[in-house]
């Protein structure tokens, strides 16, 4: 049988210095000071990003919003134990993506992400896939990166929706950046066998 | 998975059209800051700011205090001896000397010329003179009772490199250094004799259990004071070792009340037993060769705990052996935290399942038992347990085929956790070497067991297992695994 080949590192990979937020240092401690001002520069540079991790997790844009909002409400009342250890924007992805499981898991919707078409939650309007070429294929990706196990979505998703590099999710998940790519290997092993064949 | 189709993959990934956020959105979530951003008042400010300046403060304060009072009581210590080193009759110093002519009436002259060393190192500290006095020329039992724990030590086979059980285990029992009696701090300590052996008997450990009573001392009536404050310190020591005799036998029972995790044994005196029996050159009776326990002996702890939660290990590989068809061995492993306390409680109504896909496997079996798994009311620190499972799998795997799913049901603080693991094909798609060692034992192991009941015959585990101790030669586990392979295939059969 054939070996599995090492997951290759991307060259955006090998040089992760990601400082999306160059004075997130300073604004933290003025925002831990109270300073309102401070906390909506915070804000302003970071919620079109956060907002853009979730649409990808829901694919619905109010949804998004909805959720993106809830994400900062549960950030002001998290922000006493950032410890800054990871960056800003890893620490308000991982709770937007907690966010996002815990509205997907709330018992009202009763839906399970091992459901074939649980997270169908966009807004199917007429004419929205001849508006958009890509929307269908676009859409079949996301669900089965949904589809995923936990481990492996959360990477995948942390790293190319969020935009997290390597040594982040490393950090965050407590593993070495080789099992994060190995995550990342397995999860397009998965994604591919989903989007070319049915997975018995 | 080629390169190309891996780089379309990523950009269908990050290229993803995102809408830009709906207007608004900023000052909606802009809105909420007041509600939940709650600034320090300046007293909490600086009451949080003088909080670590004065804990250091009070630290520091507490020192020197303790230094002053320890000063003053050493130097009052002092004064009292120097008082009673001038005012004390002579007699009284060579109190014990009195007493070692007593007991050299029925001792060795060896042991009176003991004591005539004693007098000698005793002149000058006159209040422990009792003591030393007593421990050096006490009879021997307290010594005898440590060469019987030596003794012990041997019989179990722990000074070979075998591992006790608690050692290769899961770290529940651990091993003799940490459960073992504290070892004397003195002399005093060791050759104190136990005043009442009503006191001493109770200790459970065997070693204490079967230690011959303490010889009488004949002392003579001018001396009985005195040895009130000898014996003071013994009871301490019987307390000691009371307490660890007990801290033994509660981990101990511990130990025994884990000795079967979701149904599956993972008892490591099974490997014990049998290992014992294969030395004395006989072959073990196949009722007495649990499978199970010796896969989970051979997999053994991992060699970092999960610093939190339970871990949940699922690994598949080709089988060890090569067969006719195509066979693989699954395993799932669950570890939990370091052992902190005994008492601490990972997390409950846990329940495993493992569903494989009928369509890629022919035919499977739990390896060591056909029973299903059961639930597991609680999950302790220091647990791991291995199952594996035996596929054959059908012709024509693909690489992205589902071969099975291992999921993990628990409650942890309350809250429902689920741990979900897949094999797929590519996971089968490597050699037997690229297995974790982990595995690789686990599998060595339930290979030697079946070959122990006979339900699987002319399988060289032996050969296995001692490249993987070649590879890792601090490998304990391979180690024993080979040499007890290869002594059930050289006498025990």
């Amino acid at each position: 049988m054939a070996e599995v080949a090492p997951f290759p590192v991307s060259e955006a990979e090998r040089d992760v210095t990601v400082a999306p937020f160059n004075e997130e240092r300073r604004l933290l401690a003025a925002v831990r000071a109270g300073d309102r001002e401070a906390a909506e520069e915070l804000v302003e540079r970071t919620y079109s990003a956060v907002f853009a991790s979730v649409y990808r997790l829901c694919g619905d844009s109010d949804l998004a919003a909805d959720l993106t909002q809830e994400t900062y409400q549960k950030a002001w009342a998290a922000l006493k134990g950032f410890d800054g250890r990871s960056q800003l924007f890893t620490w308000l992805y991982r709770i937007a993506y907690t966010t996002f499981l815990n509205h997907v898991r709330r018992p009202r919707r009763m839906t399970s992400l091992d459901e074939p078409d649980s997270i169908d939650v966009r807004d199917e309007r007429p004419g929205a896939e001849d508006l958009l070429a890509d929307a269908e294929e676009a859409e079949r990706l996301r669900k089965a990166v949904m589809k995923l196990p936990e481990d492996l979505r959360f990477t995948v998703t942390a790293h190319f929706w969020g935009g997290l590099p390597v040594k982040e999710i490393a950090s965050i998940e407590e593993i070495t950046t080789v099992a994060i790519r190995k995550r990342l290997h397995k999860a397009f092993g998965l994604i591919e066998a989903m989007l070319g064949e049915e997975v018995p | 998975m080629n390169t190309k189709r891996r780089a379309e993959l990523q950009r269908k990934l990050t290229l993803n059209a995102v809408p830009r956020p709906p207007v608004g959105l900023a000052e909606r979530i802009k809105a909420d800051i007041p509600k939940y951003l709650v600034a320090e008042s300046g007293p909490a400010k600086f009451a949080r700011s003088m909080t670590f300046p004065m804990r250091i403060a009070a630290s520091f304060v507490l020192v020197l205090t303790s230094l002053a009072v320890a000063m003053l009581f050493v130097s009052r210590n002092s004064d009292e001896k120097m008082a009673n080193s001038a005012s004390a009759p002579r007699p009284m110093i060579f109190a014990p000397q009195q007493r070692s002519v007593a007991m050299t009436e029925t001792m060795s002259t060896t042991a009176a010329g003991r004591t005539e060393e004693v007098n000698l190192d005793i002149v000058e500290e006159a209040p422990i003179v009792p003591q030393l006095a007593a421990a050096r020329v006490a009879p021997p039992p307290a010594m005898e009772r440590q060469d019987f724990r030596d003794e012990t030590k041997r019989e179990s086979g722990t000074e070979d490199d075998y591992a006790t059980a608690g050692e290769v285990a899961n770290g529940v029992v651990g091993g003799s250094a940490v459960d073992a009696p504290p070892p004397p701090q003195s002399m005093a300590e060791v050759a104190a004799p136990a005043p009442e052996p009503a006191v001493t008997q109770p200790a459970q450990s065997g070693f204490a259990r079967e230690m011959p009573a303490p010889a009488p001392v004949p002392v003579s009536p001018a001396l009985e004071r005195e040895s009130i404050t000898v014996t003071a310190e013994a009871p301490m020591v019987d307390a000691r070792r009371e307490r660890a005799s007990a801290k033994f036998v509660s981990k101990a029972m511990e130990a025994k009340a884990k000795d079967n995790v979701f149904g599956i044994s993972v008892s490591p005196e099974v490997f014990h037993d049998i290992r014992r029996t294969i030395e004395n050159g006989q072959r073990p009776a196949p009722s007495a060769v649990n499978v199970e326990a010796l896969v989970n002996y051979f997999a053994g702890p991992p060699e970092k705990r999960p610093r939190r939660g339970v871990r949940l290990e699922v690994e598949a590989s080709p089988a060890a052996i090569p067969a006719k068809g195509d066979h693989a061995v699954l395993r799932f492993t669950l570890d939990t935290p370091d052992a902190t306390s005994s008492e601490s409680l990972v997390a409950s109504n846990a329940r495993i399942e493992v569903v494989i896909n009928s369509a890629v496997v022919q035919r499977t079996r739990r390896i060591g038992d056909s029973e299903p798994l059961a639930s597991e009311s609680e999950l302790r620190a220091g647990m791991s347990v291995t199952g594996l499972y035996a596929l054959e799998m059908k012709p024509g795997l693909r690489a992205t085929q589902l071969v099975a799913t291992v999921r993990l049901d628990y409650i942890e603080n309350g809250k429902p956790q689920t741990l979900t693991k897949v094999v797929h094909g590519y996971d089968l798609a490597k050699s037997w070497q690229r297995a974790s060692r982990r595995h690789r034992l686990a599998a060595l192991g339930a290979l030697w067991g079946e070959s122990l009941k006979g339900t699987t015959g002319g399988v060289d585990v032996a050969r296995r297992a001692e490249e993987l101790a070649t590879q890792e030669p601090d490998d304990v586990r391979a180690r024993e695994l080979a040499r007890a392979a290869n002594a059930s295939a050289a006498g025990g059969r």
